[in-house]
């Protein structure tokens, strides 16, 4: 899309108005455009002021309750009776060995509030930084049998210290949270858990000295942080 | 932006960095403020009280687990909260993809949403005024689009499709639309 195409979805954007693709590729260009932030502000202003020709409901006692309860310090994330077959030694065994010490940064989600966007744009810079430098043959993930929909792509940065992990087809995971893993000789280390958004799609930016990556995989989980993985896998590089 | 405005913006930005060191009261201040607003244009979206009260749990916990990602820089709590409450909710029922069970549960109205009164303060009710008057003055294609767009949590290209015009014309007038409510909106005062 050229510059101008991209400026007038601006305030589709701001209204949450604009399918996936589009949404993606704004985000990547705003990343970059002080021009097009300065346009979608004030934008972004008028639409939460929207919110106001809805007449008001007053919210039962409970809501107030849950709330408060789930505003932990940790993130509360409810355990979800996920299978617990030891999957990971098979994975494993797929995965090439490699020595890799890593950071997750962040999850990148397509649909947003658009102050976590804000956010997330820095991302997103960080990621089209990725992939501009990047490998031109992307490592491809392929699907582990239980979602044969999953695919994924990992495009390593030139000076392999980051990399963008671009997935579609996951399924959603209404209890439990995707998670993202290194091998390093053959054990897995955690990367970043992400959620994917309503089309299945999830980008995650990494951080780390990817010289020597062996491979990734995918599996689904109870709650983010584990050591090892105990969820099935999802994705793993071919 | 009004004196009202500015000082009640000031109240929401202090509860904001109360937030963003971990104060739950803060948190139960901010939800005490807005939680009839939010949860009104999350019935209005979701259509189901569920989702509603889904929308606007999952918008006030985003905004607890991340304070940090709202930047006073770039707009008011206000317009910071409602968006985080609009995509949660156009998020859930763009997942659903259930309209005909979103239409079913339509005639299931949220309790409260049958002109039940709700206590808000005074001065969110000028601007609620301010918002649907400036509303009421865009041209009506204007009008429909956005709030098709911004209401039903529709793409553009739905408007478009269901309006049965032609995409460009959809786009221009929730972009033609969305330029004259703010320019309405700043004359009224609500905005900068």
């Amino acid at each position: 899309m050229t510059h101008q195409e991209l400026q007038d979805l601006i305030p589709a954007y701001a209204l949450d108005a604009l399918g996936p693709q589009e949404e993606m590729e704004l985000r990547a260009h705003l990343a970059s455009c002080d021009d097009c932030q300065a346009l979608l502000a004030p934008l972004a202003e008028t639409a939460g002021a929207l919110a106001l020709a809805a007449p008001p409901v007053t919210p039962p006692p409970r809501l107030r309750e849950r709330i408060l309860s789930g505003a932990e310090p940790e993130p509360q994330l409810t355990p979800a009776p996920l299978p617990r077959r030891p999957v990971w030694p098979r994975v494993a065994g797929v995965l090439a060995a490699a020595a890799v010490v890593l950071m997750a940064v962040a999850n990148v989600l397509l649909i947003n509030s658009l102050n976590e966007r804000e956010r997330q744009l820095e991302e997103q810079g960080r990621l089209v930084d990725v992939l501009a430098s990047g490998s031109p043959n992307p490592r491809p993930m392929v699907a582990a049998e239980r979602n044969p929909e999953a695919s994924g792509q990992i495009f390593v940065a030139k000076d392999a210290q980051s990399a963008a992990v671009v997935m579609t087809g996951l399924p959603q995971a209404s209890q439990g949270v995707y998670q993202l893993w290194l091998v390093r000789d053959g054990r897995p280390t955690p990367l970043d858990s992400f959620q994917p958004d309503a089309s299945g799609a999830a980008v995650v930016y990494v951080q780390a000295n990817l010289a020597a990556m062996g491979g990734m995989a995918v599996t689904l989980e109870e709650r983010p942080a584990l050591p090892a993985p105990r969820g099935p896998a999802v994705l793993r590089t071919a | 932006m009004t004196r009202t405005d500015t000082r009640e913006e000031q109240r929401d930005r202090v509860l904001m960095e109360r937030i963003a060191r971990g104060d739950k009261e803060a948190l139960a201040s901010l939800y005490d403020r807005y939680a009839a607003a939010a949860f009104g244009v999350a019935s209005k979206i979701c259509g189901t009280r569920t989702l509603a009260e889904d929308a606007v749990q999952e918008a006030f916990l985003s905004i607890w687990r991340r304070p940090g990602s709202y930047n006073p820089q770039r707009g008011s709590v206000t317009s910071y909260l409602f968006g985080a409450v609009h995509n949660k909710a156009v998020d859930a029922i763009r997942h659903e993809q259930s309209l005909r069970r979103r239409e079913q549960a339509m005639t299931d109205r949220p309790e409260g949403s049958g002109g039940e009164e709700v206590v808000e303060a005074a001065w969110l009710s000028v601007r609620r005024v301010q918002v649907r008057t400036a509303l009421q003055r865009l041209s009506k294609v204007q009008r429909d689009a956005l709030q098709m767009a911004y209401f039903e949590g529709v793409t553009y290209a739905e408007v478009a499709e269901r309006l049965g015009i032609p995409l460009g014309t959809a786009k221009t007038r929730i972009r033609d639309g969305m330029i004259q409510l703010r320019a309405l909106l700043s004359a009224s005062g609500v905005e900068e």
